[in-house]
């Protein structure tokens, strides 16, 4: 089969299920389990068979269009985009998302709206699988918008709790704040684009991300493009890098990632390891030539980035929910890939992307099953000892912990290494406050673990091992966890000659020339290696001291400091701030829009149909039922018209 | 003589005698299965109309210049066959074949004269067949006289009701009156240039008879008040027929008193006729400059006076066939503006528009049979909660109505898509595309008032209405058309703008701009 159809087979096959379910296997709950799990599985495979062909190649892109819309001069195309990108990101959303499926047919069981949980998941792949594979921009804006309405739907999945409904509608809204933006973006873009062509000849206008990355790396236009439109151009970047900024919870969107724990388990371990939160991540670096060229841009991001991986994980630490941890936790590690984005290195957030994927996806499932296991119980202070009662989950969510705070030789050390030696390099501030970070993460990770599974069992419920449908995922992305890293071995590790399996895959592909532009090869460096992996154990050996052996107690280092705890408790007033942004000052807009609505323009419209209506009672009484009348309306409007007319003439 | 081409003609009035002798022959409780006789006559004559020798080229070309083919012709150049006569005599032969599966249920209940029925309603469909083609004053006044002689008798089909015996009785004076202002102006025309007919006949190389056309195509018959009053008063004639203002009066208490399936009949078949001989006129007139110049006026107050009156005057009415009543008269001006707009594009959408009313106007009066049925009521109150009732029958009038009221994705949508954009083709009639937007809004909310009782209101007959098969496929064909027209209106629109493009109106309206 062609790459064109096994790509638009791997982007509708959930689509495909989703229709099915919702139309005729609502009653039928086992049926919609299995059919959706065939659809996203349907999607793996199809995108394997292309992996198959296209990683073992020199990296090439090929973009499969058809027309889809043809406004005025410009045509929008839909289509499927097929590189070395695509097929990773796509890989990750299938594989991991498989796993979530196979998961979910065991953890909700017994919900009501089993059926609808699991054509919203479908939907859900299918959005996504259609960012990852879009040509343009206005493709990827439009499955951007879909992923942000399903997304509404699974995290306000249990609708009866007020709760989760709050936590759907804010991931809705913030989420639009940077959709608005990426729209403005996207426009400007194109319009900045419009006007270039006019005075640059070999400038044309489009969406397609090929046909734009031509005209930024061809040097003679890109000359004199920058000359006269770099202000526009640069902002255009930055406004797409807005829809990014809210969809991977960057601060100071990331407001909506921690409540929208809220759904379902195995939803928050999709949207926030594999793939919602990562679409950011996926768009900055399908459109790195947008940014590649704009040092003050990339600043931006790299900050952004550096930023949020240093307040999410302070806020991990006053956590008591495991999936809240787990939430800044990811929060923390986007802020990591964005950084990466920004400090000109997108194969190692591409690369942090892909490992993250497996030992986040790993822990939430993990978390899943601690929450089954103790019958819906969320509260770290209500667990403790669990290693004993459920074993498998407990060794597995080790394994994602000490892959997820970087010890060698698991996934995320290499992939962590690669960020930090690239900060390293680039900017030593954004440098220091990676490893400090990195420290943070295996303090909390540590704290995490040591609560939940050891010590004694503090709650009150019958811990029980989770059914093997829950539990062999966890084992897959554990095996995964365990060597996903082998996939980007850096250069200069053991001698080695070249750079990794993964960086040779992705140079070269879509938006590989802008990458390579100067971009430096990943080297290893021993003493950045070093002092991660110093961090990271020292982050374990502070949670043991805290947490397992109780050396030191918390209460007085809380008491100690204070207003820190506060401010992280309260995570920073954000939310406090925008309530009062909302309360204050739009609540009080929107009472004048209602004034002027109920008292001017409601006014203004009643009158007209009132006046309206007036009149059509005056015409209907011109034929009251006489004859004579009709014959003399008849008649006399006769006269009158071809009077008019003549005299007219 | 090509007696061929009058084959689709020759089958329905054949039909219609038959069915007329059939019915002397049935049994009186064996006439019920007279129906799939008198709908087998429209079907039959709807294939007809596909048989290879009736597909003439309308129009030759002799010297550079377009001119009406004689082969296309018959009756001693009477009777003209060219693609517009076509497609409205198809369109009539699908109207009355869906009027005939209306009408089964209401003449079960009447008793006796179904064969009498069926006969007239086949001979009125003649009656549209041959307004289609007539080629001269004289057999454009029989023919239209055929179709009103028909339906005078039609409306007034119920002789057991009062309001039945009214209707026809105000149909017959204004009829009458119609077709004396008619006769008016084709004196005048006559008066004015010496002949009745639209094409000479040449017999030998001799011109023995002189035709408009060619009058006005020479030169030889120039612009003259006395033309222009008899082509006005030929067109309020007309407008008796379409419902247009000043001669619309009969409108709201003819539909109200009918038999529903004969409102229905009269809606689209005989407001059709009348739209087909007013495109006819003007495309003989249009050979002439100035006398567009003068009809473009006249014809576009007439479309902006009736928009206002139908839609207006709909607002207040509280029955159901009353509002589509002034509805029609409404979408009568509509057709007018496109008819006003007399350039390709406009002739093309009018002619779309004409198509598309068929099938919505008919799939709204198929509802209005069945629910008057159950419910014994024509208020528009009584339409309340129909969406839960019979979800199927609100969804169809939803569609229809929202069809009407030109809401997409449906098949009104584009045809006043068309309607409209043609008048902005030129400066002088652009006033009249406002008018005609201004009168979506109004329409819309009347239809909308309906919508809402059916969806938003509670029940208040809890009868349901029972849907025969016969009207399942009046229903499921019309819905069909609707949507399928709606999302691709290309098919319809393609072979219209190709019509428009072969009835040649020469002269553009001044001021605008040919697209």
């Amino acid at each position: 089969m062609t790459h064109e159809l096994l790509g638009y087979i791997a982007l509708f096959a959930p689509f495909v299920a989703a229709c099915v379910i919702t139309l005729f296997t609502l009653r039928s709950k086992a049926t919609s389990g299995g059919i959706a799990l065939a659809g996203i599985v349907a999607a793996l495979v199809a995108t394997v068979l292309i992996a198959v062909d296209v990683f073992p190649a020199e990296p090439t892109t090929a973009a499969y269009e058809i027309e889809w819309l043809a406004v005025g001069g410009v045509t929008i195309p839909f289509g499927i985009q097929i590189d070395a990108l695509s097929i990773l990101m796509s890989l990750i959303v299938t594989g991991v998302g498989s796993c979530i499926f196979l998961y979910s047919t065991g953890y909700m069981k017994g919900e009501d709206g089993y059926s609808r949980y699991f054509a919203c998941l479908s939907l859900f792949a299918f959005s996504m699988q259609g960012i990852v594979f879009s040509t343009n921009l206005v493709q990827t804006f439009m499955f951007w918008e879909l992923v942000g309405v399903s997304s509404y739907a699974l995290i306000g999945y249990y609708f009866h709790k007020p709760a989760a409904v709050d936590a759907g509608k804010k991931a809705f809204l913030t989420n639009r704040i940077g959709d608005f933006g990426m729209t403005v973006g996207i426009l400007l873009l194109f319009y900045t684009l419009v006007q270039a062509s006019e005075t640059i000849s070999g400038v044309t206008a489009s969406f397609t991300f090929d046909h734009i990355r031509a005209i930024y790396q061809d040097e003679a236009i890109w000359t004199q493009l920058v000359q006269s439109h770099e202000t526009a151009l640069m902002w255009a970047g930055l406004l797409i890098f807005t829809g990014a900024v809210a969809k991977s919870a960057q601060v100071p969107l990331h407001v909506w990632l921690p409540d929208a724990m809220e759904g379902p388990t195995p939803v928050s371990a999709l949207m926030h390891a594999a793939t919602m939160v990562a679409a950011g991540v996926y768009l900055v670096a399908r459109t790195y030539f947008l940014f590649a060229q704009f040092e003050m841009a990339l600043h931006i991001i790299a900050w952004m980035g550096g930023i949020t991986a240093l307040l999410a994980a302070a806020m991990a630490f006053v956590q008591h929910d495991i999936k809240k941890v787990l939430a800044y936790s990811t929060l923390s590690q986007l802020g990591y890939m964005t950084m990466a984005l920004g400090l000109l290195s997108p194969v190692a957030a591409m690369f942090h992307l892909t490992t993250h994927a497996c030992f986040k996806a790993l822990l939430f499932l993990g978390s899943g099953s601690v929450i089954h296991g103790c019958h819906h119980e969320q509260d770290m202070r209500q667990m403790g000892g669990l290693i004993k009662k459920m074993p498998i989950t407990a060794w597995t969510f080790w394994i994602g912990t000490l892959a997820l705070a970087g010890i060698f030789p698991l996934a995320g050390f290499w992939s962590k290494d690669a960020i930090l030696s690239a900060a390293s390099l680039e900017n030593t501030w954004l440098y220091g406050i990676g490893v400090l970070v990195a420290l943070m993460t295996a303090a909390y990770m540590g704290r995490c673990c040591i609560l939940t599974f050891h010590g004694e069992y503090r709650g009150h419920a019958k811990p029980h091992e989770s059914p093997a449908t829950m539990t062999i995922p966890l084992v897959i992305l554990a095996v995964a966890s365990l060597f996903a890293g082998l996939i980007n071995l850096p250069k200069g590790f053991f001698g080695r000659e070249t750079g990794g399996w993964l960086e040779h895959a992705l140079v070269g592909s879509a938006a590989a020339p802008s990458w390579s532009a100067g971009l430096p090869v990943e080297e290893f460096h021993p003493w950045v290696a070093v002092w991660g992996t110093v961090a990271a154990l020292a982050g374990i050996v502070l949670a043991v001291a805290f947490y397992g052996k109780r050396w030191v107690s918390i209460d007085r280092f809380v008491s100690a400091i204070k207003p820190l705890h506060t401010l992280l408790e309260r995570k920073y007033f954000f939310d406090d701030a925008y309530l009062w942004l909302v309360r204050e000052v739009q609540q009080r807009f929107a009472r004048l829009c209602d004034f002027v609505e109920v008292y001017i323009l409601r006014w203004l419209v009643d009158t007209v149909g009132a006046l309206h209506r007036w009149v059509g009672g005056q015409v209907r009484l011109i034929l009251d039922g006489h004859l004579h009348r009709y014959v003399t309306v008849a008649l006399v409007g006769a006269v009158l018209i071809l009077s008019y007319v003549l005299v007219g003439v | 003589m090509n007696l061929t081409l009058l084959l689709p003609e020759i089958i329905v009035i054949v039909g219609g005698l038959a069915v007329m002798l059939r019915d002397l022959w049935l049994p009186a409780d064996r006439k019920d299965g007279l129906w799939a006789w008198a709908l087998a006559v429209p079907l039959i004559a709807l294939a007809a109309t596909f048989l290879p020798q009736l597909d003439v080229a309308a129009r030759i070309s002799v010297d550079g210049a377009m001119i009406v083919n004689p082969e296309a012709t018959a009756l001693s150049g009477s009777f003209y066959l060219d693609g517009m006569s076509m497609l409205l005599k198809r369109a009539f032969c699908v109207a009355a074949a869906l009027v005939i599966l209306m009408s089964r249920e209401y003449l079960s209940e009447l008793n006796r004269g179904q064969g009498e029925f069926w006969s007239l309603a086949l001979f009125a469909l003649s009656g549209m067949f041959f307004c289609a083609s007539a080629n001269d004053f004289m057999s454009l006044f029989v023919a239209l006289e055929v179709v009103t002689v028909s339906f005078f008798v039609l409306v007034a089909f119920k002789r057991s009701s009062g309001t039945s015996i009214e209707a026809g009785l105000k149909l017959l004076v204004m009829g009458s009156l119609s077709a004396a202002l008619m006769l008016y102006g084709i004196a005048f025309v006559y008066g004015a240039s010496g002949t009745v007919f639209f094409d000479q006949v040449v017999v030998n190389g001799e011109v023995t008879r002189t035709g408009l056309r060619d009058l006005l195509a020479t030169g030889q018959l120039v612009y003259s008040t006395e033309l222009l009053i008899g082509v006005m008063l030929i067109f309020l004639g007309l407008g008796f027929k379409t419902s247009a203002v000043p001669l619309h009066v009969w409108v709201p208490d003819v539909y109200q008193g009918a038999p529903t399936p004969v409102t229905a009949y009269l809606s689209v078949g005989s407001k059709l006729a009348g739209f087909v001989l007013m495109l006819r006129v003007l495309e003989v007139f249009s050979r002439s400059g100035p006398m567009v110049d003068s009809l473009t006026p006249f014809l576009a107050l007439v479309a902006a006076v009736t928009l206002f009156y139908g839609n207006l005057g709909a607002l207040p009415q509280s029955n159901i066939k009353r509002l589509l009543g002034y509805s029609s008269i409404g979408q009568c001006g509509y057709i007018l503006l496109g008819i006003a707009s007399a350039w390709t594009v406009g002739i093309s959408g009018t002619l779309f528009y004409m198509t598309a009313y068929v099938v919505t106007n008919l799939a709204a009066f198929a509802v209005v049979i069945l629910v008057s049925r159950a419910t014994n009521s024509h208020e528009i109150d009584d339409y309340s909660g129909l969406g839960r009732k019979n979800p199927l029958l609100a969804a169809a009038l939803t569609v229809a109505l929202l069809s009407l009221a030109g809401v997409p994705p449906f098949i009104g949508f584009f045809g006043k898509f068309m309607l409209i954009g043609s008048t902005f083709g030129s400066d002088e009639l652009r006033w009249l595309g406002l008018v005609g937007m201004v009168n979506v809004v109004i329409a819309l909310y009347y239809y909308l008032c309906v919508i809402k009782r059916i969806y938003m209101r509670e029940e208040r007959h809890p009868a349901k209405s029972v849907v025969p098969l016969r009207l399942k496929v009046v229903l499921a064909i019309s819905m069909a058309a609707l949507v399928i027209g709606g999302i691709a209106p290309q098919f319809l629109a393609d072979k219209t703008a190709e019509i428009a493009e072969e009835l040649q109106f020469a002269p553009r309206p001044r001021g605008g701009e040919h697209r």
